[in-house]
């Protein structure tokens, strides 16, 4: 593991890869200059794996999606780096390799999946538009012979088939938005905070449904949320993004049980517990960043209570201090074992 | 005056401490045309009180009325039925059409959203001088040096600087903390906060609700804090109330809701919470479907449908309160008289 290069946490140790993006940047151009919304981030995804990507608004975790699918528009620019899938680099495909890629090779759930649906479209044309726009020998009937069954996958009746979204309840339209994305059956799923706006009931049913499907079907996801506590139930890994850059990255259990990231450790201070002692919780001091001018050194040092002088001109690397935990924090370059745990 | 005399004796839990108080508190909303009248059934017989230093969290999905209540509790709007006490006195008989000046300075809110709540053509301090001068709480040079005060009593520091300062230039923390600087200029007794943290970044909510509990201690100011997020409600909340579909179904010192949850619907929310030292698998998820409509719904417990003990009474008659120890009530058939609890879900 040790040859891997720093900045290149891409060994998975799970053999193969099917997505692996190397050294990716995207810059913003904004009215008071260039903001680069991703810097330098790197990462690889197992098939059959879930890898979380977790960080505050504002963090680069949506541009990174929307990089994958090859959907940034002017003023966003990729300036840098390759997103490998199967082998294939999406940067360089033309138009038509694009939309062949597009969900049959990678689907993607966004964030406002309930408004992501057409409102004077029934479901069953919704599902069947999808189909067969990728499959041009498939006929209407049998179009809507797959698009019911697909509604049975994810939990919804056969009988909504002919309903309209406004018809539907946030759960349901949130069901259909992922059958949709199920349809041509892509290795890969993109999933923008697929469950924020939902309430915690359906929120648990619908990630239930995703896990079994996920067992069923072996597709990866790539999961993105800011909620912590969610993400560390259905991940493998998680890498946590912090300005642009990723400031950790490990196996979701490991993450939990021993943050090293002084940002991470914030984070895992700053959600309340159902159980156990009442405790204080202190959150972190300050505020993200603003992007246009983000901060010298390590980006988190204005915030970071362990910050030394040297941490405000120098760039930390991602190194792996553990086996398949890497960290991007001055802390641990000098002594792995620096580790400083909150109470 | 009698007969506020008459309600206050039958209002439970009265004490010197209770500022403010609510009793039956109802609300429909007509919908559907003049041929077809319908009503939305927001909120049903509703009642608690607002204790002077302590939080009272309001837990439960969207749409199931916590908003209404908040708003209720504002003079926002009327209610359909019930009573509202504020120290003892019947505020919807003494001030019917529109709440008095006192009412609205010692009742205040925090709203959602930090960036509509702002107006973004003023700076920071006008917002807070605003208040103090409606409410004449200062005035002359005073007004500066209470506004400087203000803010940095929530952490806007250095307060010179920051009264000059336009919304836009500020983070969403720092805009929920002139929401609460504003709410505070008044010298408000109760503040209802209506998810004042969850439109912010996860790293900064813990800020806004140390500063809510800090602002209770040193001023001993009483919170309805309104959330979907029952881990915050713990949080903050001396006391949490469960509301579903209209009704809340269960309130109890909040330590003993989440150990003892009572009503099944309790038990689902709290089963339904991401758990990270259990897998998602664990324990699985008991009742299934969907909120009911709130349009002129069918008597009988709200959770009928989706319960998983329903028994024939359920769908008749929407039990009272009912108390199963000290601070602990709940609405629910299963306590009813001569009913054995219901099994307890195995808390890690």
């Amino acid at each position: 593991m040790s040859d891997v290069p720093t900045k290149e946490p891409a060994g998975n140790n799970y053999g193969s890869t099917l997505l692996d993006i190397r050294d990716l940047y995207v810059e913003y151009e904004t009215a008071r200059g260039p903001v680069r919304a991703v810097d330098g981030v790197s990462f690889s995804i197992a098939p059959g794996e879930v890898f979380g990507l977790a960080g505050e608004s504002g963090s680069g975790k949506s541009t990174i999606a929307h990089a994958i699918m090859r959907l940034l528009h002017p003023p966003a620019i990729i300036t840098g780096g390759n997103i490998f899938f199967n082998g294939q680099d999406v940067l360089e495909m033309n138009q038509a390799q694009l939309e062949a890629f597009r969900w049959s090779g990678v689907s993607m759930v966004f964030q406002s999946a309930m408004n992501s649906l057409n409102p004077v479209m029934k479901i069953s044309d919704q599902i069947s538009d999808v189909l067969m726009r990728h499959d041009k020998k498939m006929g209407k009937r049998a179009a809507r012979e797959r698009a019911s069954e697909l509604l049975d996958v994810v939990g919804i009746d056969r009988l909504r088939l002919d309903s309209y979204p406004h018809e539907l309840s946030g759960g349901m339209r949130q069901r259909a938005v992922i059958a949709i994305a199920l349809a041509l059956k892509p290795p890969l799923m993109i999933m923008d905070e697929p469950t924020t706006a939902l309430d915690v009931v359906v929120q648990k049913e619908i990630m239930q449904q995703i896990e079994h499907l996920k067992d069923k079907m072996g597709f990866s996801i790539l999961f993105i949320t800011h909620d912590l506590s969610l993400m560390v139930e259905f991940s493998t890994r998680i890498a946590i993004m912090y300005a642009g850059e990723i400031v950790e990255l490990a196996p979701a259990r490991m993450l939990f049980d021993d943050p090293l990231h002084p940002y991470t450790q914030g984070l895992m201070n700053s959600f309340p517990s159902l159980t156990g002692p009442r405790r204080k919780l202190t959150g972190i001091p300050g505020a993200p960043p603003d992007m246009v001018s983000p901060p010298s050194g390590c980006r988190f040092h204005p915030r970071c209570d362990r910050c030394q002088p040297m941490h405000t001109r120098v760039v930390p690397q991602l190194v792996e201090v553990k086996p398949e935990h890497w960290v991007a924090c001055h802390l641990y370059e000098a002594d792995p074992d620096a580790r400083w745990r909150p109470r | 005056m009698i007969e506020t005399q008459k309600r206050r004796a039958d209002a439970p839990g009265l004490d010197g401490d209770a500022v403010l108080e609510v009793r039956h508190l109802t609300k429909r909303f007509p919908v559907g045309g003049t041929f077809n009248p319908k009503h939305v059934h927001a909120l049903n017989d509703v009642s608690f009180t607002i204790r002077r230093g302590k939080v009272i969290s309001l837990v439960g999905e969207s749409g199931s009325g916590k908003s209404t209540t908040a708003r209720l509790l504002a003079r926002l709007m009327p209610p359909s039925a019930g009573e509202i006490f504020f120290r003892g006195k019947n505020v919807l008989k003494t001030e019917p059409f529109r709440a008095s000046l006192s009412y609205r300075s010692h009742v205040q809110m925090i709203f959602q959203d930090p960036f509509g709540s702002l107006n973004p053509v003023q700076t920071i301090g006008k917002h807070i001088e605003r208040p103090l001068l409606i409410h004449k709480v200062a005035r002359g040079r005073d007004v500066q040096a209470r506004v400087h005060q203000l803010l940095s009593i929530v952490g806007l520091n250095p307060p010179e600087h920051m009264a000059t300062k336009y919304p836009h230039e500020l983070s969403g923390g720092q805009r929920q903390r002139v929401a609460v600087a504003r709410a505070l200029a008044v010298n408000p007794e109760i503040i209802l906060a209506d998810e004042p943290i969850s439109m912010l970044d996860v790293s900064i909510r813990m800020g806004i609700l140390n500063l809510m509990e800090n602002l209770k201690e040193v001023h001993g100011i009483g919170y309805l804090y309104i959330t979907h997020d029952i881990a915050s409600a713990r949080y903050i909340g001396d006391e949490t109330m469960v509301m579903y579909a209209g009704y809340i179904v269960e309130g109890a010192d909040s330590d003993e809701l989440m150990q003892h949850p009572a009503h099944p619907y309790t038990q689902l929310l709290l089963s339904a919470v991401p758990n990270p030292h259990a897998g998602l698998a664990t324990h699985a998820v008991e009742a299934r479907g969907e909120v009911p409509s709130l349009i002129d719904p069918p008597p009988g417990c709200p959770f009928a449908a989706r319960c998983p003990h329903v028994m024939d009474v359920c769908r008749k008659v929407m039990p009272d309160p009912e108390n199963i120890t000290t601070n602990h009530w709940v609405r629910c058939h299963l306590f009813g008289p001569g009913k054995a609890p219901v099994d307890q879900p195995q808390q890690t």
